[in-house]
């Protein structure tokens, strides 16, 4: 999703396009969209994610 | 002198040391005169252009997606070098650049023959050291990029001597070219009162209890997993409990390994906090522990230093440079949990000896390491490279 630069609410990502990036079908997106809600690395708004601030940083943590 | 400085991370944007490092230093280059721009990736929140103490920041927004990481640093570099160049038009130029780490180096080597500028590089970490050994196909990639911005910079600064080694061993590049310029941090920030007992009791930590703080990235290169083992080994009359400050792509393992070791009563997960909160709990610790694999300097040993916490390190790279054992602080043996344990156990145990490492830390902060010695070292490095020196 970084790559993706989904990284505001204006740049989200269709929750549909995860799921095929993730080869996820439609029960097995919802718990990983749930686990990183409560982690505090995704925001959800209307059929759309985004990463937050903290996920960002988690997303680039490897690289720096 | 006007200088272009490229960088992936800047305030608020702050993913690993660079980020303080390059404000630090560019707020200290105006301090002395210079114009500094900073040309970085945009961050939510933060406005696209703003000048900040005197230096002017220029947040780029990487318009087009990218497939992959290696795709999207490409694309990062051309929005950085546009930018670059469109600003260089309104100020009629720069006279030098300078380019923080591989992740901007293809935009600071376009910069430098599009403006017909010196390109100074500072190579914070090399690939072959963060991962051991260079086979996959990004490694190879990132490696070369280290090698080609040595190749393209006029002098290359690192932080410390363990790394201008690694950098003539890899590279063979002639010791001349290279500029040991240590990081620094800003001192001032923690000159503030803090009322520990708050601090602690919102962390979980008690009157009768010891707290032991780690900070930083949650990768493997940080070593944090080796801490988590030697917290088992720890007397347990210390009670002794450790405040993980950071995230990263490790986290997951390590809250898992922490739960199912039953160490979860007496290990708790931050993640990532602000420069305040993370201040009070420097200030509140009694021991900071930096278990680092690799470590081509340890910033954050800087900050325990001056937020007057011991320090407890790796016998590794840069941070055995900086902290000297039995004086400013306490190695360790890495990769080794009861070597960790036992340099933990040695401050926690004798109030006198902590006073003692923290006293001699403070006056060496004072005296090597602080913004404006840098700043007037790298405006050597810039003569130097200009040719006026």
């Amino acid at each position: 999703m970084a790559n993706l630069n989904a990284i505001k609410p204006e740049k989200a990502l269709e929750t549909r396009a995860l799921k095929e990036n993730l080869k996820a079908d439609n029960e097995a997106i919802k718990p990983i969209i749930r686990e990183l809600q409560n982690k505090g690395y995704l925001m959800e708004e209307g059929e759309k994610v985004y990463l937050t601030v903290a996920g960002i940083i988690r997303a680039f943590s490897y690289y720096s | 002198m006007k200088v272009l400085m490229l960088t992936w991370e800047y305030p608020p944007r702050i993913i690993g040391g660079i980020s303080r490092h390059v404000e630090g230093l560019s707020e200290a280059l105006v301090r002395k005169g210079l114009e500094v721009h900073i040309v970085t990736p945009d961050f939510p929140g933060a406005p696209y252009e703003e000048n900040v103490k005197g230096v002017y920041v220029h947040r780029v927004s990487v318009e087009t997606p990218a497939p992959d990481f290696p795709t999207w640093v490409m694309l990062m570099n051309h929005y950085l070098a546009k930018r670059a160049a469109d600003i260089a038009n309104s100020i009629n130029g720069f006279d030098l650049i300078h380019a923080h780490d591989w992740l901007v180096e293809l935009a600071g080597i376009e910069a430098k023959h599009f403006l017909n500028a010196e390109l100074i590089t500072t190579l914070h970490s090399l690939e072959f050291k963060r991962v051991g050994f260079i086979s996959s196909p990004f490694s190879r990639m990132v490696d070369s990029i280290e090698w080609w911005s040595t190749y393209e910079s006029k002098l290359i600064i690192v932080c410390s001597g363990s790394m201008k080694g690694d950098l003539m061993y890899k590279f063979n590049i002639p010791e001349e070219k290279i500029k040991v310029i240590p990081n620094s941090i800003d001192n001032s920030k923690f000159d503030i009162y803090v009322d520990k007992v708050a601090v602690r009791s919102r962390y979980g930590v008690y009157d009768n209890e010891r707290l032991v703080l780690f900070l930083g990235r949650l990768t493997s290169q940080k070593g944090c997993d080796y801490l988590i083992r030697a917290m088992h080994l720890l007397p347990s009359h210390l009670n002794a409990k450790l405040i993980i400050v950071g995230d990263g792509w490790m986290r997951s393992d390590l809250e898992r390994e922490v739960f199912s070791s039953g160490l979860g009563w007496k290990v708790r997960f931050t993640g990532f906090l602000p420069d305040s909160e993370v201040i009070q709990l420097l200030k509140s610790a009694d021991v900071l522990v930096v278990p680092s694999v690799y470590e081509p300097f340890g910033i954050v040993a800087l900050e325990g230093m001056a937020a007057g916490v011991p320090v407890v390190v790796s016998n590794v790279d840069g941070l055995s440079e900086v902290i000297k054992h039995d004086y400013n602080g306490v190695h360790v043996y890495p990769r080794d949990p009861s070597s960790i344990a036992w340099g933990i156990n040695k401050i926690l145990s004798d109030a006198n000896y902590a006073q003692w490492i923290v006293k001699n830390a403070k006056s060496d902060i004072h005296e090597k390491y602080n913004w404006d010695f840098i700043a007037s070292v790298t405006i050597d490095v810039y003569k130097k490279a200009k040719g006026q020196s």
